[in-house]
């Protein structure tokens, strides 16, 4: 009975359509971003990943094959993940939906994907309410949306031909700036605009001259740092993946068995923990703005 | 003579970035396992906070690591 309470709560997490419209969101933000070519920084990296001869990429034979533009290269590859992803969504759902029909519990294997998605589901399960205090909160679902988005994107990034999208900036900013917009909406839903605004320039200052100069100052700095929070966040991702993607390559050339395979397995370890940090720092930002304890 | 002062220039960012980071990581490190080896019952409450921790200083050393990529490449044009 326990373990089908937790299934049940396991899949309220993995909500379908919430995956949709979170993926959705993303997938604008990321065609806006890739056409909008706005930033000097992203074009430079993804032509660095793009010219460089030594990797061969599946994505950009298919974008060449639909003469597409090179710069749709980590979009293709953000699609595949989020196929992945449904196919894993849909094939968890089934699971779940014949446990409950059923009643009963048959025995699985202990790498199967249902028991990996369950445990991942059960972690960010506890993690949100550690966080938001909470048993079922929505912005549960935003955590585990990214961490299986970002992981599955990682793990993709792995096998041989297909560079990962959370490998390029601009995918990764896409990512980041709808948890920027989600944290921010959601903070002037629970606290309305005016103290949303107000939670900016700090604790209250019964000092006459300081009292009203700091709150300023307060307010600058603190717009700052929340304007930098996206940016952050995707250069962290794009920096750990990238150059764990680039030590691989370089040490493919070196020997083709034994040391790639040993880089594999520090790869893996570094896309679990990328994809925590970065969900885990997003939970962190959402818990920020919508607790009101000031 | 400019070429080489960029090469450089790059692997002075990423052994600095890195030896900062790798620093910081095993104070962090150390500290983490000594309180979690006094007290197995923290392990659950530290471990979470001991991750964070550990993406925040290696971002310093991801900093030096796009510096230095982007410095060789400038290199080359």
């Amino acid at each position: 009975m326990f373990l089908f309470a937790k299934m049940t709560d396991a899949t309220r997490n993995l909500n379908v359509t919430r995956f949709a419209i979170i993926i959705a969101m993303f997938l604008v933000f990321a065609i806006s971003l890739v056409l909008g070519d706005s930033l000097a920084i992203a074009a430079a990296s993804s032509e660095a990943a793009g010219d460089s001869k030594s990797f061969i990429s599946f994505y950009k034979l298919l974008a060449k094959l639909f003469s597409l533009n090179t710069k749709f290269v980590p979009l293709l590859s953000g699609l595949f993940s989020v196929i992945l992803l449904a196919i894993i969504a849909l094939r968890y759902k089934r699971h779940v939906d014949h446990v409950i029909s059923h009643g009963q519990i048959e025995p699985l294997g202990r790498f199967s994907l249902e028991v990996i998605t369950e445990t991942i589901c059960d972690f960010m399960h506890n993690l949100g309410r550690d966080l938001f205090h909470s048993d079922n909160s929505p912005y549960t679902h935003l955590m585990t949306a990214l961490f299986f988005f970002i992981l599955i994107t990682n793990l993709t990034g792995l096998c041989p031909f297909l560079p990962p999208a959370s490998g390029d900036f601009s995918a990764n900013l896409g990512v980041a700036l709808v948890v920027f917009c989600l944290y921010n909406f959601w903070g002037v839903r629970t606290q309305g605009f005016l103290s949303y605004i107000k939670h900016f320039s700090g604790p209250k200052v019964p000092i006459p001259i300081i009292g009203l100069l700091l709150p300023v100052l307060l307010f600058v700095i603190e717009i700052i740092s929340h304007g930098f929070r996206p940016v952050s966040l995707s250069l962290r991702l794009m920096g750990n993946i990238f150059g764990d993607h680039m030590l691989v390559g370089v040490f493919t050339g070196m020997g083709l068995w034994i040391v790639p395979s040993i880089l594999l397995f520090f790869g893996v370890l570094v896309s679990l923990v990328q994809a925590f940090v970065f969900s885990l720092l997003s939970g962190i930002y959402v818990a920020l703005a919508v607790s009101s304890d000031h | 003579m400019s070429q080489g002062i960029v090469a450089l220039a790059a692997g002075l960012a990423i052994a600095i970035g890195a030896f900062g980071a790798a620093t910081a990581q095993s104070r962090a490190a150390a500290a983490t396992f000594e309180g979690v080896t006094r007290n197995p019952a923290s392990k659950d409450a530290v471990f979470t906070p001991f991750i964070l921790a550990l993406a925040f200083m290696e971002f310093q050393a991801i900093l030096s690591f796009i510096v230095a990529f982007l410095l060789i490449q400038g290199m080359g044009s």
